[in-house]
């Protein structure tokens, strides 16, 4: 059982996500139209990819974008979650150890202290995420339960990470659950809004394109500060 | 004197008791003794150190008929302190080595701690219990 679930169910999982993400992204530029979008981005290569670049880097920086500065705290909570829901995943050094062992890769790891307070983080930004989705008003007309659903999905690996992690009792429980809310984490992304671990690069390198090419964006910079 | 007689007989059971109480909580009567890791001297503390259950390995493996070679190689010295093949792995790959070797024994056997479990060896609770009575 554990050596299921911590092998060939880890395999699977991680299968599903790569696959369904690579999916994701056929999709997507499989969905671009031929005459409005294909066709202007290949032949304007020399704007597209400055474009391409300015749009992904200007919204990985906190503040980077008009989008961000209008909603400072929301923005607040959007990067403390993804600190460490981007850096644990992967510099923790009980995933760098795992990932040595059975990957064959070897990345470097997170002091223990550091990848401690950004779980702590992010888990305080998911709880202040899911009240700000409860009191906004527009937020509230807007969430369905697939934006609940991922907000869990989210909030379970980090929870039960910190419980195994704090060694308390039933380590190894935890750690079991940890290790099965990480890989229904990865089953289900391509299938929920976690999609967007992708398609946040397809879209914006599609709209920073769009606007540096049609709209005179490549006069303000590669693209529109948006 | 027949107070002090009361006193002696008190004292001289609480004393024994005492001593018995110690000597049964210290793990060593219950086959509890926990050995440190020592080789390889990782100087990276990243997590806490090794004090895993030599008694109850040993006892395990006698059930299976097996002895000390399971897991200590004989040289020409005689039988190597450290684990397994250890010495002779690069510095580099030393924890990767024992990691892989103690866990793999453990999913063939399904028993013990797998990779995934860190904190069953490497507990802060029990490395600072066992740095203690050294």
């Amino acid at each position: 059982m554990v050596d299921f679930i911590t092998g060939p169910l880890f395999v699977i999982s991680l299968v599903i996500f790569v696959v369904g993400m690579l999916a994701r992204v056929f999709w997507y530029v499989n969905g671009l139209d031929w005459r409005l979008e294909r066709v202007a981005y290949r032949y304007h290569a020399n704007r597209s990819i400055a474009g391409i670049f300015a749009s992904i880097f200007k919204w990985l920086i906190p503040g980077g974008t008009d989008g961000w500065r209008t909603q400072p705290v929301a923005a607040v909570l959007f990067f403390l979650l993804h600190f460490g829901a981007v850096l644990v995943p992967f510099f923790l050094l009980g995933h760098t150890v795992l990932l040595e062992r059975y990957v064959g890769i070897t990345l470097p790891s997170l002091p223990g202290t550091l990848a401690d307070i950004f779980s702590v983080m992010s888990i305080v930004a998911i709880v202040l995420l899911a009240i700000r989705r409860m009191i906004s008003p527009a937020l509230r007309q807007l969430s369905n339960g697939g934006d609940w659903l991922i907000l869990l999905l989210t909030f379970l690996p980090f929870a039960t990470g910190l419980m195994a992690r704090l060694d308390m009792s039933a380590y190894q429980s935890w750690m079991l659950a940890h290790v099965l809310s990480g890989e229904l984490f990865l089953i289900l992304a391509p299938f929920t809004k976690l999609s967007h671990i992708v398609l946040f690069f397809m879209s914006r390198a599609q709209i920073g394109m769009d606007f540096a090419i049609k709209r005179g964006g490549a006069t303000r910079g590669g693209a529109f500060p948006w | 004197m027949q107070e002090k007689h009361i006193g002696l007989w008190i004292t001289l059971p609480c004393l024994l008791f005492l001593t018995f109480g110690l000597v049964l909580s210290s793990g060593e009567a219950y086959g509890e003794e926990r050995i440190p890791f020592t080789y390889p001297p990782f100087s990276a503390k990243k997590m806490p150190p090794v004090f895993f259950t030599h008694d109850q390995h040993i006892a395990y493996l006698a059930d299976k008929g097996q002895d000390c070679t399971a897991c200590h190689q004989m040289t020409d010295e005689g039988l190597a302190e450290s684990f397994g093949n250890v010495r002779n792995v690069a510095p580099s790959k030393q924890m990767d080595y024992l990691h892989a070797t103690c866990t793999e024994c453990h999913v063939k056997l399904a028993k013990g701690p797998r990779l995934v479990d860190c904190r069953t060896c490497h507990s802060e609770r029990i490395a600072s219990e066992n740095a203690a009575n050294k």
